[in-house]
């Protein structure tokens, strides 16, 4: 019953809404309104029509009856019929009711439900149509009653007004649909004060939305341009490191060759230019195959999957075995657990940082290296944490940047570019990375991995 | 052990001084004969003009990047082709990009090899490729 109510309402619906008006728009809404009055008021009018039969066979009116019928019929014809335009709809139905409303008073005088019906009108008039016929019901219902008082003054009429003289019934009939008028003008004012404050809100809301739409456009775009231009640089990092390669092999392969085939012809001073150039190439090469590993540092097979961290703390200290034991360091963990996530970058992120809590160490020092790991609410968050030289606190957020390098290459070797990695890595995994330190006490490398479900 | 004919393709002139130095060292005299792109390439191949008097090498060394034709477009040609189809081709480039090695084996290479960054290695490498194919490898008669 429930379910072909609503088919019956939307059938209602889609029959008589056209498109004129834009969802967001007081117009829309007084449409949608009439078309569910036209839903209800069929229905509804039974229950009218039935006391209505029965006081109307107990007084004589059957042309009341006959009346009450045709403006259903007429109702449920506005409701069905398709293309008709909304306008006319609400014409003819504003128009049969003003019919009944007019013929129940002329009938039944002010003992009838007449004048009730006449503002009841109104009230729809004002609500269904533009604005600008805001007040046409009002002129209508005063047009209405005059013409009853003078119907009444003339006496081509007789209306049940109560008092017996002719004189007297008009006055009386004057004082009471005065009260109609009144009421309609009030209508006609307010209710269009309600629909402009709506209409003023449908505007905003329509106005932020249409604001948000852009927003989420643009943002799409330049989302797409950093992606575009992301992979850009990776790709011009990757071919440049590339192509850079061959002319340095070139320096470097005929340095050597020049160094081991002229050998006895050069002097000590030529022996060090070309060790110097040799050097020079050699780091060039270093840097160019870090900043090769940087614009591929994205490139993992992109697998999740459950990482035993116990047992990849292992493989790196596989790895690492002969600089652990070249600087006679000590390894320690603490609640390592499994996780879910890719593997590749995590453990070059700890290769990193674990190799650097080697690295910088004061000669001599005995490194102490704990890895830590714990649980939070939405991420991992893992800690690498030593007894080295220490960053200085203005230099921490530096770091991370490619070939960031706190040392001389004599003090300590390495092109800076570990830290950078670390960085891009952790970050594409949807994590950070940050560090606290005091200068010769030891540094303390954190980062997050998110959870992933 | 008779000495071998080796047709190396490639355009880099470094690389070609390396690569002579390198054979020149070696035990064996082999003979090395370059040209400097892929088409050229293709005509000693096919003894066109200007290699009416080019001999059938024994082992090929291709570069890939090159100008005119690149290695990919002549490992092609030659594994397409009845008459040269049997001569062992290795890819030599400074390439490590999967695209070309996948390439390279799928047109038949007989093998690939990163060019060494360092003197030594790239020296070593040389005389390695030349000790495999020449002392170790039964290669076919013409």
């Amino acid at each position: 019953m429930g379910l072909n109510w609503k088919k019956y309402q939307e059938h209602i619906l889609q029959t008589c809404m056209d498109s004129y008006h834009a969802p967001l728009s007081v117009d829309y809404w007084r449409d949608r309104f009439f078309a569910y009055t036209l839903s209800y008021i069929l229905p509804l009018s039974f229950v009218t029509l039935i006391p209505g039969i029965i006081v109307s066979l107990q007084t004589d009116l059957i042309e009341l009856i006959y009346l009450d019928l045709i403006i259903i019929a007429a109702l449920a014809a506005i409701a069905h019929t398709p293309r008709i335009p909304m306008l006319w709809r609400k014409i003819i139905f504003s128009y049969l009711l003003y019919v009944l409303g007019i013929v129940l008073t002329g009938l039944l005088g002010l003992s009838g439900p007449g004048l009730m019906f006449l503002l009841a009108i109104s009230v729809f008039m004002i609500i269904i149509f533009p604005q600008r016929w805001v007040y046409l019901s009002t002129f209508l219902n005063a047009l209405i009653c005059l013409c009853i008082a003078l119907f009444l003054h003339l006496e081509w009429m007789d209306v049940e007004t109560g008092p017996d003289t002719d004189q007297l019934a008009v006055q009386a009939w004057l004082a009471i649909s005065v009260n109609l008028v009144v009421l309609s003008a009030i209508f006609a004012l307010l209710i269009p004060r309600l629909f402009a404050g709506l209409q003023m809100s449908l505007t905003s809301q329509g106005q932020l939305t249409e604001a948000l739409k852009k927003e989420k456009e643009k943002l799409q775009v330049s989302l797409k341009e950093v992606n575009r231009k992301n992979e850009e640089l990776e790709q011009f990092a990757y071919v440049a490191s590339h192509d850079l390669q061959e002319p340095l092999r070139m320096v470097s392969s005929f340095m050597k060759l020049l160094h081991d085939k002229y050998h006895m012809q050069l002097d000590e001073k030529a022996k060090k230019y070309i060790h110097f150039a040799i050097d020079g190439a050699g780091r060039m090469k270093q840097m160019i195959t870090d900043l090769l590993a940087y614009s591929r540092a994205g490139k993992w097979e992109k697998k999740i999957e459950t990482i035993d961290i116990e047992s990849l703390l292992e493989e790196i200290t596989q790895e690492l075995s002969l600089k652990i034991a070249e600087t006679q360091a000590v390894l320690e963990n603490k609640g390592l657990h499994p996780l879910l996530g890719y593997k590749t970058p995590l453990k070059q992120v700890l290769v990193n940082l674990i190799s650097n809590a080697l690295h910088y160490q004061l000669s001599g020092n005995k490194a102490h290296v704990i890895v830590y790991q714990q649980e939070r609410e939405d991420d991992w968050e893992f800690c690498v944490e030593d007894n080295g030289i220490g960053i200085d606190p203005s230099k921490q957020e530096e770091i991370f940047d490619v070939f960031k390098r706190l040392h001389h290459k004599e003090e300590y070797s390495g092109t800076g570019m570990g830290l950078a990695i670390s960085k891009k890595m952790v970050e594409l995994m949807g994590g950070r990375i940050w560090v606290t330190s005091e200068l010769g006490k030891g540094s303390a490398f954190r980062f997050t991995l998110p959870k992933v479900e | 052990m008779r000495p071998i004919k080796i047709l190396l393709v490639e355009d880099n002139e470094g690389d070609i001084l390396l690569t002579q130095e390198a054979l020149d060292e070696g035990k064996i005299l082999n003979s090395l004969h370059v040209v400097r792109d892929g088409s050229e390439a293709l005509k000693y191949l096919e003894k066109q003009a200007p290699y009416e008097a080019a001999e059938r090498p024994d082992l090929i060394l291709l570069d890939i990047n090159m100008p005119k034709k690149n290695g990919h477009e002549v490992l092609e040609y030659i594994k397409k082709s009845e008459k040269l189809k049997k001569i062992p081709v290795i890819i030599l480039t400074t390439s490590s990009a999967e695209r070309d090695i996948k390439t390279a084996y799928n047109n038949y290479a007989n093998c690939y090899i990163v060019k060494p960054v360092e003197l030594e290695n790239f020296m070593e490498m040389v005389t390695k490729i030349e000790d495999f194919w020449v002392s170790i490898v039964q290669l076919p008669e013409n």
